[in-house]
């Protein structure tokens, strides 16, 4: 498969860069009370309860949809851990690293792991990294569920700590933009630690990158050397991907965009992970 | 006892080994299937339909050279070149003498492109002959076909499918030997990988 050098820069340079690291508790406090008007979205432990809706996507070629629909379905509170993806490894022997399929996952498939079912000292309940799509979709499969589509993932995200939109909240905007700014931290923390949005889901913004179904309907170029005649032509109908002045207000996802076109299936980053869906 | 034993043994001997040259002068699909590089597409499974309603998987390819590409039935502007091209390239081969590539046409469309879909433009583009093979899956078989391919789209205004226009050879084992992006009718290096 194609492993373009602009990808290595977006997958490995780009977070590092801009920083995805952030967010223990001890930087940015939990917020106080509250918990009574998320009670509603609260299913369990593991998931949270996401209300049908309307979902404005940020980048707006001509032709792109404005809105898309979306139903009602639960996702995972936290991203998942080494600790319940090792119990993924053990009960399906053949996403363990020694037997991996390159075609699925590459060479990087769980490389901060010590082997096949040992994981480093401490690290149960970080963020599970270095997890290709197709081993994330497998694991979300056995839970009976899936990987979340762009548009559901973006519509849990745009959501701040006091309403389901906070893209119109300059605070918040302004929040995110510090988040996704700070450097990368040398350990991910644990996903307890991370605070909570509007539906009581954590970790969306700054921990981790997140696979998505449909990551690669992405069709901003991860090769883009300017709009040439050949790129165009490469593209069926995108000619005029721009983006929009909604875009511009959500900066962070015009950097997940681009994070996203960058990358192929059986990629596996230090900063990528995953959480599931249920319908 | 001892020699007829041996005896036994030797006819044996002489099947199995009947057997291994035979399979060895004519290379069964079978012997390339028992061992799938670790960079097949074959190692996904998934389903299709193709243009006659048939159910189709993959690995039903495996033992021939393969240029899949992806497109969708209602695509007015980029697909009738793709399959023009598609075409083009066909013809070429049979120049060279190589006529057992199976041209494999995946719909991007899983939601319209049904076998009757698939059906009419094969019909309407004349891709007749064992050498097309027109298919569609469901939407999560079609979204992790195209994943695996490097393959993107999306779904845009007015029922169109923005996606990649893209030719990929496939060895007879199922890995990727060569690209071509575009709609360009300079593949002559792309053809040249065929084999």
């Amino acid at each position: 498969m194609r492993r373009g050098p602009f990808a290595i820069a977006l997958g490995l340079a780009l977070p590092a860069y801009i920083g995805v690291g952030e967010c223990s508790a001890d930087d940015i406090p939990s917020p106080k009370g509250g918990e009574e008007h998320r009670s509603e979205h609260f299913v369990s432990l593991e998931m949270a309860q996401i209300p049908a809706g309307v979902h404005e996507p940020f980048i707006l070629g001509k032709n792109d949809l404005k809105q898309i629909d979306i139903r009602e379905f639960q996702i995972n509170r936290a991203p998942i851990t080494n600790r319940r993806f090792l119990e993924f490894v053990r009960a399906s022997p053949e996403w363990r690293k020694s037997s991996r399929k390159r075609m699925f996952a590459d060479d990087l498939y769980l490389s901060h792991w010590v082997d096949d079912l040992t994981l480093p000292d401490g690290s149960e309940d970080e963020p599970v990294v270095y997890v290709s799509w197709f081993a994330a979709k497998a694991y979300c499969a056995t839970q009976g569920g899936r990987l979340p589509t762009v548009a559901e993932w973006e519509y849990v995200a745009v959501s701040d700590e006091a309403s389901r939109d906070g893209r119109r909240n300059p605070e918040s905007v302004k929040r995110l933009l510090e988040i996704y700014s700070k450097p990368a931290p040398a350990r991910l923390p644990n996903v307890e630690s991370m605070r909570p949005n509007y539906y009581g889901v954590k970790g969306m913004h700054g921990v981790i990158w997140e696979w998505t179904s449909d990551f690669n309907s992405m069709l901003v170029t991860g090769e883009s050397r300017g709009d040439s005649s050949l790129e165009r032509d490469l593209y069926c109908g995108s000619g005029a991907a721009n983006v929009s002045e909604a875009a511009k207000v959500n900066y962070p996802a015009f950097l997940r965009s681009g994070f996203r076109s960058s990358l192929q299936g059986n990629y596996c980053i230090h900063n990528l992970g995953f959480r599931c869906v249920l319908d | 006892m001892r020699f007829r034993l041996a005896g036994h043994f030797r006819y044996l001997f002489c099947g199995v080994a009947l057997v291994l040259a035979v399979s060895a002068v004519i290379p069964q699909g079978d012997s390339y299937a028992e061992r799938l590089p670790d960079d097949s597409i074959y190692l996904l499974n998934s389903n299709w339909r193709n243009q006659f309603g048939d159910r189709v998987e993959l690995k039903q390819f495996i033992g021939r050279p393969v240029i899949l590409t992806m497109f969708y039935t209602s695509c007015a502007y980029s697909c009738p070149v793709t399959i023009a091209v598609a075409k083009k390239m066909k013809s070429d081969l049979d120049k060279r003498g190589v006529d057992d590539v199976r041209f494999v046409l995946v719909s991007f469309d899983a939601e319209r492109d049904s076998p009757q879909m698939l059906r009419a433009a094969a019909e309407k583009y004349e891709l007749t002959g064992s050498n097309w093979t027109l298919l569609s899956g469901s939407s999560e078989d079609t979204r992790e076909l195209a994943v695996l391919l490097g393959l993107k789209y999306k779904k845009v205004a007015g029922g169109e499918i923005s996606h990649s226009n893209e030719f990929i050879y496939l060895d007879r084992t199922g890995v990727i030997r060569a690209r071509q992006a575009g709609l360009s009718e300079e593949y002559r290096a792309f053809l040249e990988a065929v084999k």
